[in-house]
């Protein structure tokens, strides 16, 4: 053993193979064969294997043309064409096939340490240590390790020296083709290794069918070979990468290749596209042929696999057993990020204390739910990524100005119908504040509110399942549950857009109400305002759902022993602390409104979910042990009086408590399903019978969670499709000079934008031309203007109106639009002043009338610029503004019939606004800001 | 104990919910009308499918209105508006507009639009031996029906299809005859222009049928068709006014002319009827029966049925169509009956050409007698004071229209009756029926 200097110092000691290792007595047969890929390297690494002290009793080229053969001629050593004619080829009485690399430079006593390594362990395949042939005293391989997608990990640095540190024969993943002996049984069995395969692929491959044949892999680091990496050099990166996907496919069961496949292709991608940017420009390049060879190639690889499965003994737990934990590709931009990124001192002991527990992190499977849920968000929500939310029921899109929705949401002018001073339903501001956050980007804030709900509630449903101490798997199946279960799908596909962001809520108001009372006060200051916020963030969605925190909290103290009265009482003051989150709207509307009025799709679950929710559900009850049952019990309650009071439409249950009872349903369902799931693991020592029981009702929450897989085929989260966007696009397109005026939507109740009013034998309502949007959603209360319109429309279905369109025309109604056939229909059949327009969705009428929605005296038409009228230059005098009739339009107003009649000042009309709505709401913003600076307040003091 | 109250808890909150009804559709299961429209009734417009003015011709276009009224009339013609015409009329009051004062281009339908309802309108044709009548529907029915055609030789049967509304119409004309349907791919799927009409010569595609009966189904748009029957010079024009199980006539014949019912069922089921006669004297009561199958027609003589004046009543035990014609050498008129007896009644045009010999017809159906109160009515309201007159139970009267320069009236009674008016010179003669006000 002879010891050099290394750049720092330190003597490394070198192994001396000057006195090669005895050889072992001759208990193995070998045949060596050389992988030939540049032919000009032959000569040198016969020499080299000449010299081997175990001597070889067959040698043989493989590949390789007429040079090689002639060499090998020359050499009186065999030569073969490929490995199949290398298996024929073999003398029988061979036991081992050495494979070596033309580009590798074994030691003397490589092979005899190989087979004695190989034989002292039992090892049906053995791996040389690989040095690198310019600097032999740097590592290049010791075996090594892959993550479950087979990249691999050598855990070693770039420039690590080899200091005999990892000398111990060990199993590995795989071992590095330059210098392989195989079990002459195992290798004919195997088939030889995979020609299609490149160098470090192939290793990859051959150690893993090996495995997966019974076989042990191990490296035998005693046997050293100098690698000149010329195979590695001379391969693309993509072949690598493509050959490891192929083994992928080979080898893993199908149940392992249902997420290993998928998540492959979205890391490898996610990966690439980082890597584009870090300095690997053809790395998306890379990843796109690799995706092409192994689309070519897949039929071969079928083949390969159901080779393998002859050969199978063992399953996929034994390849998984030398991997390491999560993902080495994400591992490798983790490492490049943190070294490219400077920290103070500071940071960088945080971030120490974050690298220490990196290992920790890559071990969660956390990481890998979240992975999945965001492949779930991405393609459940990929139609709203690429077109924004559709437009159907309650579900508009949002205004380009959030500013203007504001302006109406704090006492302005609530455009919705014909207009109203009455304050907006909550949720518009909610939305509205959000979309202005993000700068007003309307398809922004449309994602973020949709896809981002989905995703915060899933988070939301784990998080409340914790704070139950359920299990990981329980975690994930009540979060799929949640959104995934029957209650948030019908909600979803009613088109209740806030409704389906409530369900993203809820989840967090009842997790934080039933957080246990903290201790210090101002952490407890914070616990309220917290709790208030995601009761608030709640309620403003769906406003009866403020109650749902309380009631949840009350039927968990009363049902169960766990629960204490403290966090009723602090359910109770979150309540009461979020209601002036709810103002002004929640101080204007009456309780007929809040309770009895407004449509909602009645809740009629399918028959797999309520058998799924039934077996989770009663075998939970039955088999569950106390605790289970306990929180069993309690969802059960919440779903099934949730889903009772989503279901009293027919008793003249409002819309908003319907929602409510939606979301109770939805909650107590993924409380429910996660109990269930997390049943078996609680067991221990229990009878045959409450074990059956106990995995019965994991199986039923199991079939309730799959339930998610339906939200994936539309791309919209469970939304119906578009009913009323681009179906209405033309209307922008045939829109005056002054802009779109008003359209009428007749048609169902259930199959209009928003709310709607009723008339004899259909439902309409108005919206503006450029379609509905989110503010217009919830109609306000009929005045005078929708009364006249009532009557007019009733006497053009009555026939008596001949021209309709003269009649609308003061409403500013410029379209008329039928979704299906009804009464108002057959009536504009017979009309002079309504024409049709063809090639529409809809029935479409155009009325031929002039009737802008403000006109001046001089017959000049005004502007709608939501939620005020500009006139064009010039432009003055009396205007008759076609919306309700009240009297801040204006100082100099009058009423012209139901609508206005205003003198404008500087060509603008604006609505003066509502002192007390608008004093309410901002008391609501500021209420809002306070809780948000609470809870910060609050959380410094816990962290500090 | 506690996890056996949540078991009982939630179970009962399970049955709560399974019994929990859905919500009653809303608005949308009323059914669609589609087929076909009530009897016509007074309203704010009108639409006269044919009046004609050229050289020979002229019609003149008359109103009746209840209340103060503007009127406005609009000439549709190859696609676009070519003529509007205002008018304003004191209520209640009438008016008769000569067409040709707007238009003379021919034939050129209207529409005529008040401000105020209730009011009617109708059309009197006049030239060198013609006088053709009839008035204007307010409604545009899906299908319509319309018996009473003849194309025997030198008697034109043109069917007028008006289609003033903005959209194309797409119409199929089935035709029924003395043979049983008339299969006729010319009358399949004909295209109306919007504001524009067509007129189909039946005498061309279906020649020499006697009793012709059409049904013009409505595919696509609305249309109001008109029927237009000539006999030499003359001619007689009628439209649907819906369908009914009764229907009165109180005006049968005048002069010499053989008067006929026409009456077709356009339903899937065969129908019995029985026809009553009225006379000044009294009923008869099933005097005639018959039976008319699935879309079947029939045409029966009432000639001979009873002496001097009388009425029809039709009774049937399903819905039928009925129009009375009466025809003569070179002379024919036609009129569609009252579909229901009502106690006030319009007849615009009655009295309006001064050149014929017009008669107001009044018929009593009812077992109790009745008073009926007329009023002569000119563009200046009312002309002179009301007239009146008695009608015994089950028995028809007529008045003479001697006042010249009306242009309609306005007929209410004590008791449900029904009504119409003549005119006649000694080369043609016209009917036309009442419309009805609504209660």
């Amino acid at each position: 053993m002879s010891r050099i200097p290394i750049h720092n110092g330190i003597l490394m000691s070198i192994p001396d193979h000057s006195q090669p290792m005895a050889a072992p007595a001759p208990t193995a047969i070998v045949a060596t064969a050389i992988i030939v890929r540049n032919e000009s390297q032959l000569e040198a690494a016969l020499d080299t294997l000449a010299r081997q002290s175990y001597e070889s009793a067959y040698t043989a080229a493989v590949g390789g043309g007429e040079r090689v053969q002639s060499v090998a001629g020359a050499r009186a050593i065999g030569w073969v064409s490929d490995m199949h004619a290398l298996i024929a080829e073999l003398p029988p009485e061979t036991t081992h096939v050495w494979l070596v690399h033309d580009d590798a430079s074994p030691r003397k006593d490589a092979l005899a340490a190989l087979i004695e390594g190989a034989q002292r362990v039992d090892a049906s395949v053995a791996g040389s240590k690989l040095l690198r042939a310019d600097q032999p005293g740097m590592l290049e391989s010791v075996g090594a390790a892959t993550d479950a997608f087979l990249v691999p990990y050598s855990g070693l640095d770039s420039d690590e020296m080899d200091q005999e540190q990892y000398d111990v024969v060990r199993d590995v993943a795989f071992v590095f083709g330059a210098s392989t002996l195989i079990r002459m049984d195992l290798f004919k069995g195997l088939g030889g290794t995979d020609p299609l395969l490149a160098p470090q692929a192939a290793g990859i491959d051959l150690s893993y069918r090996a495995r997966a044949a019974g076989g042990r892999v191990v490296v035998v680091p005693s046997s050293e070979v100098l690698h000149a990496s010329l195979c590695s050099s001379q391969t693309p990166a993509w072949k690598e990468e493509a050959g490891r996907f192929r083994t992928m496919l080979k080898v893993y069961s199908p149940v392992t290749l249902g997420w290993t496949v998928p998540l492959s292709i979205v890391i490898g991608l996610g990966y690439a596209l980082v890597m584009t940017f870090l300095g690997r420009k053809r790395a998306l390049v890379d990843a796109v042929l690799a995706g092409g060879w192994n689309l070519i190639h897949l039929p071969s690889t079928l083949t390969a696999r159901r080779r393998m499965r002859r050969s199978r003994m063992t399953g996929d737990e034994e390849l998984f057993r030398y991997q390491v934990h999560g993902s080495a590709l994400v591992r490798e931009l983790s490492d490049r990020f943190s070294s490219k990124v400077h920290w103070d001192d500071r940071a960088a002991e945080r971030l120490s204390g974050l690298v220490e527990r990196r290992r920790a992190f890559w071990h969660e499977p956390g990481l890998y739910a979240a992975l999945a849920a965001l492949v779930f968000l991405l393609i459940a929500g990929r139609t709203i990524l690429a077109d924004g939310i559709p437009s159907v029921g309650l579900t508009m899109p949002l205004p380009d100005s959030a500013w203007a929705t504001l302006r109406s949401y704090a006492g302005g002018w609530n455009t919705s119908g014909l207009g109203s001073p009455a304050p907006l339903h909550p949720s518009i501001g909610a939305t509205a504040l959000v979309q202005l956050v993000l700068l007003s980007k309307q398809n922004l804030a449309e994602i973020v509110l949709s896809i981002g709900a989905v995703g915060v509630g899933m988070v939301g449903a784990a998080r409340l399942a914790r704070r139950l101490e359920m299990g990981p798997l329980a975690r994930y199946g009540a979060a799929l549950a949640l959104v995934g279960g029957p209650a948030a799908r019908a909600l979803a596909g009613s088109g209740d857009w806030p409704g389906l962001i409530a369900v993203g809520v809820a989840p967090w108001a009842v997790e934080r109400a039933m957080a246990p009372w903290p201790a210090g006060r101002r952490a407890r200051v914070g616990y309220l305002a917290g709790a208030a916020l995601a009761t608030g963030a709640l309620a403003v969605f769906a406003p009866v759902a403020l109650l749902l925190p309380l009631a949840a909290v009350f039927v968990r103290v009363v049902g169960t022993d766990d629960a204490s009265w403290s966090i009723v009482a602090g359910a109770i003051s979150a309540t009461f602390l979020a209601v002036p989150l709810l103002i002004p709207w929640l101080y204007r509307v009456s309780a007929d409104q809040l309770l009895l009025t407004g449509d909602s799709a009645y809740f009629d679950p399918s028959l797999w979910a309520i058998a799924g929710f039934g077996v989770a559900l009663i075998f939970g009850l039955i088999f569950g042990d106390r605790r289970s049952a306990g929180l069993i019990g309690w969802g059960g309650v919440l779903a099934v009086g949730g889903s009772l009071l989503a279901r009293a439409a027919g008793l003249g249950v409002g819309r908003e408590p319907i929602v409510a009872g939606y979301l109770a349903a939805a909650v107590g369902t993924a409380i429910v399903v996660g109990a269930a799931i997390d049943l078996p693991a609680r067991f221990s020592d229990v009878g045959l019978f409450r074990a059956i029981g106990g995995r019965g009702a994991a199986l039923g929450g199991l079939i309730v969670a799959t339930g998610v897989v339906l939200l994936l085929p539309s791309g919209r989260l469970g939304l119906p499709e578009d009913r009323f966007g681009a179906q209405l696009e033309f209307a922008a397109a045939r829109a005056p000079e002054h802009g779109v005026d008003r359209i009428l939507i007749a048609g169902p109740a259930g199959d209009l934008p928003g709310e709607s009013r009723a008339a004899t034998g259909y439902s309409y309502r108005v919206v503006s031309g450029e379609g509905p949007i989110f503010p217009e959603a919830w109609l306000p209360v009929p005045r005078l203007g929708d009364e006249a319109l009532a009557q007019v429309l009733e006497s053009v279905a009555a026939g008596d109106e001949l021209r309709p369109g003269q009649s609308l025309a003061p409403f500013g109604i410029r379209w008329v639009v039928l979704t299906e056939p009804n009464p108002l229909g057959v009536a504009l059949e017979s009309q002079l002043d309504l024409r049709q327009l063809p090639g529409l969705d809809y029935t479409t009428f155009e009325s031929e009338v002039f009737g802008p929605r403000a006109v001046g005296t001089d017959g000049s038409a005004w502007t709608w610029e939501r939620p005020d009228y500009v006139g064009d230059d010039g432009a003055s005098g009396p205007v008759y503004v076609a919306e309700n009739q009240d009297d801040r339009w204006g100082e100099d107003w009058a009423a012209a019939g139901w609508a206005n009649q205003v003198v404008p000042s500087n060509r603008r009309v604006v609505f003066a606004g509502d002192n007390i709505n608008r004093t309410m709401a901002l008391a609501a913003g500021v209420w809002f800001l306070l809780l948000v600076a609470l809870v910060i307040i609050g959380r410094d003091r816990k962290a500090s | 104990m506690r996890r056996s109250l949540v078991a009982v808890l939630i179970g009962a909150l399970a049955v709560a919910a399974w019994l929990a009804p859905p919500p009653e559709p809303t608005g949308v299961d009323l059914p669609v009308t589609t087929t076909t429209d009530g009897p016509a009734v007074a309203s704010n417009f009108s639409n006269c499918a044919w009046a004609i003015a050229d050289d020979t011709r002229d019609t003149l276009i008359s109103i009746v209105t209840l209340r103060d009224a503007d009127v406005q009339f609009t000439f549709p013609v190859g696609g676009e508006i070519r003529e509007t015409y205002p008018e304003s009329l004191p209520g209640p009051g009438a008016s008769a507009i000569p067409l040709s004062a707007i238009l003379s281009l021919g034939v050129s339908p209207a529409v005529v639009e008040f401000t105020d309802a209730p009011a009617a309108a109708g059309v009197m044709a006049a030239g060198e031996g013609l006088l053709a009548g009839d008035l204007c529907p307010s409604s545009a029915s899906k299908v319509w029906v319309l018996p009473g055609g003849a194309t025997v030789q030198d008697r034109p049967l043109d069917l007028q299809l008006f289609n003033p509304f903005p959209e194309d119409a797409l119409v199929t004309v089935e035709a029924t005859s003395e043979v049983g349907f008339e299969p006729a791919p010319e009358l399949e799927r004909v295209s109306v222009p919007g504001r524009s009409w067509r007129t189909l010569a039946l005498g061309e595609v279906l020649p020499f049928r006697e009793r012709l009966s059409v049904t013009v189904q409505t595919e696509q748009g609305r249309i109001i068709p008109a029927m237009v029957q000539t006999n030499g010079t003359d001619q007689a024009v009628w439209t649907d006014v819906g369908r009914s199980e009764v229907w009165e006539f109180p005006l049968i014949v005048v002069g010499a002319l053989q008067p006929f019912l026409a009456i077709a069922n356009d339903g899937p089921l065969e129908v019995t009827y029985s026809l009553d006669i009225f006379t000044v004297d009294g009923p008869a009561e099933g005097v005639a029966e018959g039976l008319l199958p699935p879309d079947g027609n029939d045409r029966i003589s009432l000639a001979g049925l009873a002496e001097g004046t009388y009425g029809v009543r039709v009774r049937a035990d399903g819905p039928v169509s009925a129009v009375v014609i009466a025809e003569g050498e070179g002379q024919v008129a036609a009129t569609s009956g009252a579909p229901l007896a009502a106690r006030r009644w319009m007849l615009p045009g009655a009295g309006a050409t001064s050149a014929a010999r017009s008669s107001l017809w009044f018929l009593n159906t009812g077992a109790e007698p009745i008073t009926v109160t007329y009023q002569f009515l000119d563009a200046g309201g009312a002309v002179e004071g009301p007239g009146k007159i008695t009608l015994p139970a089950g028995t028809v009267r007529t008045v003479s229209l001697d006042q010249v320069g009306i242009s309609g009236v306005i007929a209410e009674s004590t008791g449900p009756f029904s009504t119409a008016w003549s005119a006649e010179t000694d080369l043609a003669t016209a009917f036309s029926s009442g419309v009805p006000i609504g209660e």
